[in-house]
């Protein structure tokens, strides 16, 4: 394949003018009028492999089975005691900057020891097939009619009953190729694109067709099929020349979080999908040479700390708000790493890990659960955070009730057995 | 073991085994379908495009004929190709990325990479492919000597067999000597199921159970209970064959694991490891790991008789009923389908385990052949499907049937690849992150469905009034009010939508065919009212 980046496509093809600035980019008319309080923004940020949390999140140094790095520091800011080091310096910056806006979870049990096990129990809190995953909950319920209500950039996404609210754009932002003046640049046949009136007309022609079949239909899923994509063409026809505001880049970490910032700043998303491999896409699966979690997360939280300085200067298209007040992000990896090092001075899987939750709704400046003397995870009271000893263990259905309370969701609807972890909600 | 013994043993199948206890089919759920709408459907699952003319005129005029259509699809050159397409859903070999290993470290151009991408991924689907189009013994699919390449893999792997300057997917043997054990035997399913150094094929042990024996060990729940014994542990290996709460799953995996190290390869993800089988290495598998092979607790010798032990295991059949089932009824399955899939291996069985027996079983059941619910039910996803979503290599066939218009760009097929196509956005499985077709129409593969529409139609059309192609009859002369326009109209009505158009849906298209022309021209409304065609949601939905 050629090896030049999306960016230098667009610039090949004179296209670079539809990259616009945002500052430049209004907000949609329809985005504008359906503005609501509850329907906060969503970033989820998954560090694919398995991290180590023994790098950042619980200061294990004196467990017996911890395997420490010589370079680690017992580290506290804004109420949140980390690990820190010199060769991690925007972890300590991302600490003291936004701690305050930042929630800790400790000992959150993953119960697999398999990659793809893992994630879906991450993303859904449990392994049914039959079961969306908390991102497509949240998106399918947004009062607004989003273009593009759960955009995954990149990673995993699981759907059963939501899978018409997900976006994914493509490895190379193929999907905006398709929106953009020259959608057949990826072709190898010339094709001439018809003149902007026809084009409009047969849209028009078919999003009646499909409501008309809808209409007509008394089979419920033919009916659903053909309302589904009449809407799909509704929203098209909403967002209009809109599209070709989104910000693009080179399908890079860094760039993807700027892309998902101009979705939400657009008014395009409710959610986005991220998927963090580490330093050179290595993934944070380190089996061997486990030191290497440590640029994975420096790297990681330079990105975090630019994207919340980002949030922090746009502004909501519903409220006007800053973009930091209406977005939760949610960092995560689908498991934790064992205490001790193997023989390759690598760590395998442990069926703990830690999670992150920053920003709107969120009560920052805390950690809640632990690792116990086991590297196992402690139980909680969900209504204080506190350690308690018959309390609740942590488990991701316990994430996912959160979010549905962070997203004004009735959790019981989606987790009738589980509560949200409440100290983590404002 | 021998062949015997598994002809016995599935000619028995009854008699043997924990199985559920068949359910009386609900024979009243489900509206059946338009005789010519389940042509189409049987037309698009099993040759992924859509009937002819022909077949359509004579199912409408005879719908007795159905069956012939269906057990000719089944002949189809068209079946085989598609069954690729069909077994990637449970087996997702077809992957894009094979670690750090890519198609330039055989020295391969860059337009060669799909093709090197798909030689390695469809190996061992190709296989099975071809198994079920000789409609042979299922058994075959885990003993054969044999396996299937290209012209690129014939080259770069140690195989032979291939035909000098042919191109595309034959018959191959490798060289260096791996047993003959079919699938498992194929370098495309274990680029795809890999293991390294730590993990010693246990995951590919777990790939093994879950895909040929429905048995997802994975899906079980690991709780770390007696967490210090393993933080204490000297060697973790040593404790899943001692630990109960290990046991329950690694008294399978390990002696399957133990053997499978023919393919393990030392350094990982080096293609000198990667592309060849290692026999001095069988013999690390019981040293490495401490046990022997075996399959579930049956002492074997290793992969040479591995397959024989699948093939004797009544659970490789019911396993292979199960994912077709839910493969051709384009959903998950639930524990009530339990009886309708104990039909369906029932009658797998009694057509002496040929795969293509068991298609016909499927496709001859009522809800394969439901139309519609003849009582309303919620919108949970797992009842059945009554509206199909055509997939990415659906559109991709059909399209190029109706158009000759095949969507490459740079030596990829666009709509069978992600990292510059358009599988995934249109619903499609990338094998890795994406593990399940979407059911639903998508705003992205709505937006491909128009590009592509677009663009076939515009192909079509320019053999407008040329006697060739969907649009070859058409005279540019013609208006709505002259009789050629309506009926020209109704051919291409039924032939893509697959139904007779009702009067208000002739008036729809006759209305975007004069909007179009009285902005543009004659030939740009036949290439509009084509384009629509295309993306109608009766074309899209099956």
């Amino acid at each position: 394949m050629p090896n030049f980046s999306r960016r230098q496509l667009l610039k090949l093809l004179g296209q670079t003018a539809g990259v616009a600035t945002l500052g430049s980019i209004g907000t949609p008319s329809w985005a504008r009028a359906a503005a609501s309080t509850s329907d906060r923004r969503f970033l989820f940020i998954i560090c694919e492999g398995g991290w180590d949390y023994s790098y950042v999140f619980s200061q294990l140094f004196d467990n017996a089975y911890l395997t420490p790095e010589d370079d680690w520091e017992t580290a506290e800011a804004n109420g949140i005691p980390f690990v820190a080091s010199e060769n991690r310096p925007a972890v300590s910056t991302f600490f003291e900057t936004y701690g305050d806006r930042a929630c800790v979870v400790n000992g959150l049990e993953v119960p697999s020891v398999a990659h793809d096990r893992c994630m879906r129990l991450t993303l859904t809190g449990g392994t049914s097939y039959d079961r969306d995953d908390f991102p497509s909950i949240i998106a399918a319920a947004s009062p607004q009619n989003l273009l593009m209500p759960h955009t995954i950039l990149s990673g995993p996404g699981y759907n059963a009953r939501h899978g018409s609210s997900v976006v994914r754009i493509g490895e190379n932002a193929q999907f905006a190729n398709l929106l953009s003046d020259d959608p057949f640049v990826l072709c190898d046949s010339d094709i001439v694109l018809a003149e902007t009136e026809v084009e409009a007309a047969i849209d028009a022609f078919v999003q009646k067709r499909a409501m008309d079949i809808a209409a007509a239909t008394s089979n419920s899923q033919r009916k659903r099929f053909n309302e589904t994509y009449g809407a799909m063409l509704e929203r098209l026809a909403l967002a209009g020349p809109e599209l070709n505001n989104i910000e693009l880049g080179e399908g890079d970490f860094e760039s993807q979080m700027n892309t998902a910032i101009s979705l939400f700043e657009l008014g395009f998303s409710r959610c986005a999908m991220i998927r963090n491999l580490g330093e050179y896409d290595a993934s944070w699966d380190t089996h061997a040479d486990n030191y290497r979690q440590n640029n994975h997360y420096e790297l990681l939280f330079q990105a975090l700390n630019d994207t919340l300085e980002a949030l922090d200067n746009k502004f909501s298209p519903t409220t006007g708000a800053r973009l930091s007040e209406e977005t939760t992000i949610v960092v995560a990896s689908e498991m934790g790493r064992s205490p001790t090092e193997n023989d390759s001075s690598g760590k395998d899987h442990w069926t703990y890990t830690s999670l992150l939750l920053i920003g709107a709704g969120v009560q920052g400046g805390q950690v809640i659960g632990a690792f116990g003397d086991e590297v196992t995870g402690e139980r909680v009271d969900l209504q204080t955070g506190e350690l308690l000893a018959d309390g609740t263990k942590l488990e991701s259905a316990h994430v996912g009730a959160t979010l549905m309370s962070l997203a004004d969701i009735d959790h019981a609807e989606h987790f009738p057995s589980t509560d949200p972890i409440w100290a983590a909600l404002k | 073991m021998t062949r015997l013994s598994t002809f016995i043993l599935v000619a028995l199948p009854l008699t043997t085994g924990c199985r559920f206890a068949p359910e009386t089919p609900e024979s009243s759920t489900f509206e059946p379908l338009p005789e010519t709408l389940l042509l189409k459907r049987m037309s698009l699952d099993l040759t992924g495009t859509l009937p002819s003319l022909e077949a359509l005129e004579a199912v409408e005029e005879d719908p007795a004929l159905l069956e012939g259509f269906r057990d000719e699809y089944l002949e189809d050159p068209r079946f085989e190709e598609q069954l690729v397409f069909l077994l990637q859903e449970h087996w997702l070999t077809a992957i894009d990325e094979y670690f750090s290993v890519g198609h330039d470290d055989y020295g391969l151009e860059d337009t060669n990479e799909y093709a090197w991408e798909r030689a390695i991924g469809q190996e061992p689907l190709r296989l099975m492919a071809r198994i079920i189009v000789n409609d042979e013994h299922w058994s075959e699919s885990v003993t054969a000597h044999y396996s299937m390449g290209t012209e690129i893999t014939s080259k770069i792997w140690p195989m032979t067999g291939y035909p000098d300057g042919d191109e595309g997917w034959h018959q191959v043997e490798y060289t260096d000597g791996r047993p003959a054990s079919g699938v498992l035997s194929t370098n495309g399913m274990w680029w795809r199921y890999t293991s390294n150094d730590y993990n010693q094929n246990r995951s590919r042990a777990a790939a093994i159970t879950s895909l040929l024996v429905c048995e997802d060990l994975l899906a079980r729940p690991v709780s770390f209970e007696n967490v210090s014994s393993i933080l204490e542990a000297e060697d973790v290996s040593e404790m899943v064959q001692t630990d109960p709460a290990c046991l329950a799953c690694h008294a399978t995996v390990e002696p399957l694991a133990a053997a499978l190290f023919g393919f393990h390869w030392v350094t990982d993800y080096v293609i000198q490891e990667m592309e060849r089988y290692h026999p001095e290495r069988e013999v690390a598998g019981p040293r490495e790991l401490g046990v022997n092979p075996a399959w579930w607790g049956e002492p074997i010798t290793g992969l040479n008789e591995l397959g024989w032990a699948i093939a004797d295991d009544e659970r490789f059949y019911r396993c292979t009923a199960e994912y077709w089932t839910s493969i051709l009824y384009r959903r998950n399955l639930t524990l009530e389908d339990r009886g309708t899939v104990d039909d369906h291996f029932d009658a797998f069985l009694t057509g002496e385990a040929r795969v293509k027996m068991l298609i016909r079983a499927i496709t001859d059941s009522e809800e394969y052949r439901a139309g519609a619910f003849k009582v309303s039910e919620d919108d949970d996803i797992e009842i059945a499907r009554t509206v199909r979503t055509m997939s990415p290599n659906q559109l991709s066939a059909t399209i190029q049937q109706l158009t000759d218009f095949h969507w490459t760009y740079e030596g990829f097929d666009q709509l069978d690849s992600d990292q510059w196509g358009f599988r995934v956005l249109l619903g499609g499985v990338d094998g890795d992150a994406l593990t399940r077709p979407a059911l639903d129409p998508s705003l992205t593969a709505v937006v491909v469905l128009k590009r592509l529409a677009e663009a076939a139609a515009q192909k079509s059309a320019a053999h407008l009034g040329t006697g060739e192609g969907l649009l070859g009859e058409v005279s540019l002369d013609w208006s709505p009010e002259d009789a050629a326009f309506g009926t020209a109209l109704e051919a291409l009505y039924l032939q893509i939508l697959g139904e007779r158009a009702d009067s208000a849906s002739l008036a729809a298209y006759t209305e975007i065919w004069t909007t179009v022309a009285s902005l543009t021209d004659s030939q740009t409304a036949w290439e509009a009212t084509l384009g629509a065609l295309f993306r109608d949601p009766l074309f899209y939905s099956y």
